[in-house]
């Protein structure tokens, strides 16, 4: 495959990295080391593939791979999961078909759609700045720790939503 | 089958995504097990981090389609490193070239632009923009386009006003006195002027930046005034716009707000203006205009309606025309409407017999007639644009076939079927050259000439009582009965009794024809 098909098919793909990724790792930061160190491995060996349709099953074997390195040179107090636990959790991942992944981003839109303005901001803040959950608690005269707790229980409804939706679509 | 997890695992995953520090020991060990023992809890914690993916694409303004090529948004802090990294590797390559695409969907400026080598000025003779409509426009010498081409550089707008059409579908209007540059095809820099920016689909991420600000579009319509002393001002009229301050993080500005800046003064909300920003339009119309202007100056002028009126009850439709040869049109019935542009007026002619009755004294060796036309249906075998009554030898009938086709006629002379058509429900522009001199007859679709019929007699060309709409002929009764009815709005039609060139009437269209 040539090289310049590489850009098109990884950021077709960079979000679903993304959320494996994730999965296995304990915070965006690492998500981000992980993924940059992945795309340079997969834009070197991407002339290993034919198809375009390869390219997630192997970027996917990549990714874990990465994964599995930047682990090792985690501090263990770092990681809340272990690797067996990890890699029961990304295996059974294995099946998820690119059709599933299109319809829990549609879910997911379709969901966070439901939200007031108010609480779809408050959802979002946590990876806009440090800060910004904070502020938003200053501004509305509430303490931190309150405005985390409801964002953990928009979260939990956000996420029953996103279930129901795939239910109800399947 | 396992049990649904419990309401306390489901909010362990949420707390572990948001911030795992903030579990204690013993919760993480509970939400550990549950992990471990049942596939249901692992199943949402997959979720979980896909959701937590998409929330942090959705939070730096990503778009959401999944087949998105690349990240729209221009700017460090939103574009994931990981990007950042590929890009460094490509240039490391030398293929940054794949970046540039000039039609992608955003060319990146920062950091990307910082690594960039100079090219060797491709971009020299590539053209950016061209101009799409301009009126009495007037660039200063060394700052000018190259005719009708804007390539990357700077521009200074002393006159006028003109809009700039990219190649990406990128609309931006400006107002004279302007200074701006063209940058690349997602980039303007505007120093001073008034510039109105309509951004298509094709076109997100298209920036315009000024010596503090940089206005990143997401999709809409906005307008941005930078005055002789640096104050500005941002007016969102469509859709969002980000804006990135100097030494702010980026904001998001949506549809109908507007913010002021002034030298000295701190920023404050202002109302949005739309009608005080030029758009493609409205140049179009000032362009229109100003030929209007000239053609009803003209001393070979018979008639010329533009149908604009005072009163919408009036029957009176003026003529414009200097001259004073031809009296005003008289309507019996049609609605007053409006035309090509929202400002311009037009009659309808929508029932059966609506016309405009007018009466044409005199014999002429040649006339032009010309105007703008929308048709909405063809419900007749021929349906009448503009007819003497009656057809006696000599007189000039202007008709339409049921299929759209010119269908013209000298009496005793000629008749004539045009094989282009008329579409439905467009603007168009006709005209027609007739000449007894020369004994020739041409006729003209938007500027092109499609009829042209050469005649043996020279007889005089003449009206008399006539109509613009349905047409009237004389039964055996001696009374007037109308039928042709025309379906559709003319916007402007006039009467010359001199053959106005091919020339002219190009011209004629071409000022007319910018109102969408």
């Amino acid at each position: 495959m040539e090289k310049d098909r590489f850009l098109t098919l990884f950021l077709r793909h960079e979000r679903e990295l993304a959320a494996i990724a994730r999965a296995s790792l304990p915070d965006w930061n690492a998500v981000d080391d992980v993924l940059q160190e992945a795309s340079l491995v997969m834009w070197r060996k991407i002339d290993q593939l034919q198809a375009d349709d390869e390219f997630i099953p192997w970027a996917r074997m990549v990714l874990r791979f990465e994964v599995l390195k930047y682990r090792r040179s985690c501090s263990r107090d770092r990681l809340l999961l272990d690797d067996d636990l990890v890699a029961l959790i990304a295996i059974e991942a294995k099946d998820e078909t690119s059709e599933y992944v299109q319809e829990q981003r549609s879910a997911i839109r379709a969901c966070l759609g439901k939200f007031s303005a108010e609480h779809q901001k408050l959802l979002l803040a946590p990876y806009t700045r440090e800060e910004a959950v904070k502020e938003m608690a200053e501004a509305a005269g509430k303490t931190a720790n309150s405005l985390y707790k409801r964002l953990g229980r928009l979260r939990t409804k956000l996420h029953d939503c996103v279930r129901m939706q795939l239910e109800t679509a399947s | 089958m396992s049990n649904e997890p419990s309401k306390p695992t489901d909010e362990l995953i949420e707390r572990y995504f948001l911030d795992p520090q903030s579990l204690s020991d013993a919760e993480q060990a509970t939400l550990v097990r549950a992990l471990q023992e049942d596939p249901s809890v692992r199943s949402r914690f997959r979720v979980a981090a896909f959701i937590d993916a998409e929330l942090r694409f959705e939070s730096s303004g990503e778009e959401a389609s999944p087949s998105s090529i690349a990240p729209s948004s221009t700017f460090g802090d939103a574009w994931p490193k990981w990007i950042l990294a590929i890009a460094a590797s490509l240039l490391i390559i030398g293929i940054l070239g794949y970046f540039n695409r000039p039609t992608g969907p955003q060319q990146s400026q920062e950091p990307i632009a910082e690594k960039q080598t100079p090219p060797t000025e491709p971009e020299a003779v590539t053209v950016i923009a061209r101009l799409d409509v301009g009126h009495n426009q007037r660039f200063e010498e060394g700052f000018a386009p190259n005719g009708s081409e804007f390539l990357k550089g700077e521009y200074h707008l002393s006159e006028g006003e003109v809009t700039l059409t990219f190649q990406n579908g990128v609309a931006v209007s400006l107002e004279s006195p302007a200074r701006f540059s063209i940058i690349d095809p997602m980039r303007v820099q505007l120093d001073h002027g008034r510039a109105r920016a309509i951004v298509p689909e094709s076109g997100h991420g298209f920036v315009i930046e000024t010596s503090t600000m940089v206005i990143e579009d997401l999709g809409t319509e906005f307008g941005v005034v930078v005055d002789d002393e640096q104050n500005q001002e941002l007016h969102v009229f469509a859709g969002e716009v980000r804006l990135h301050e100097k030494d702010l993080p980026p904001e998001l500005l949506t549809e109908n707000s507007a913010l002021a800046w002034g030298t000295n003064t701190k920023r404050r909300s202002i109302t949005p203006d739309d009608q005080a920003f030029a758009t493609s339009m409205s140049i179009g119309y000032k362009r229109w205009l100003d030929h209007s202007l000239k053609l009803r100056q003209d001393p070979a002028t018979l008639f010329y309606f533009d149908f604009e009126t005072d009163s919408r009850t009036s029957s009176e439709v003026i003529n414009r025309a200097t001259t004073g040869i031809v009296d005003n049109g008289q309507l019996t019935s049609g609605i007053w409407a409006t035309g090509r542009w929202p400002e311009k007026g037009a009659m309808l002619f929508e029932n059966t017999g609506d016309r405009v009755e007018l009466n044409i004294p005199g014999k002429y060796n040649q006339i032009t007639i010309m105007g703008w036309v929308q048709i909405n249906r063809y419900d007749f075998a021929l349906q009448t644009v503009f007819n003497s009554i009656d057809y006696s030898p000599g007189q000039h009938h202007w008709n339409l076939t049921r299929g759209g086709s010119l269908r013209m006629g000298l009496s005793s002379q000629y008749d004539l079927t045009s094989t282009e058509t008329l579409p439905r429900n467009l603007w168009t522009h006709v005209a027609a050259q007739v000449d007894a001199e020369a004994k020739q007859s041409v006729y003209y679709i938007n500027g092109k000439e499609v009829g042209r019929k050469n005649w043996n007699q020279s007889i005089p060309i003449r009206y008399g009582p006539s109509s613009i709409g349905a047409w009237g002929h004389t039964n055996r009764a001696g009374e007037v009965v109308y039928s042709r009815d025309l379906r559709g709005r003319i916007d402007e039609i006039a009467l010359f009794s001199r053959v106005l060139s091919a020339d002219e009437i190009r011209e004629a269209y071409e000022a007319g024809s910018n109102f969408q």
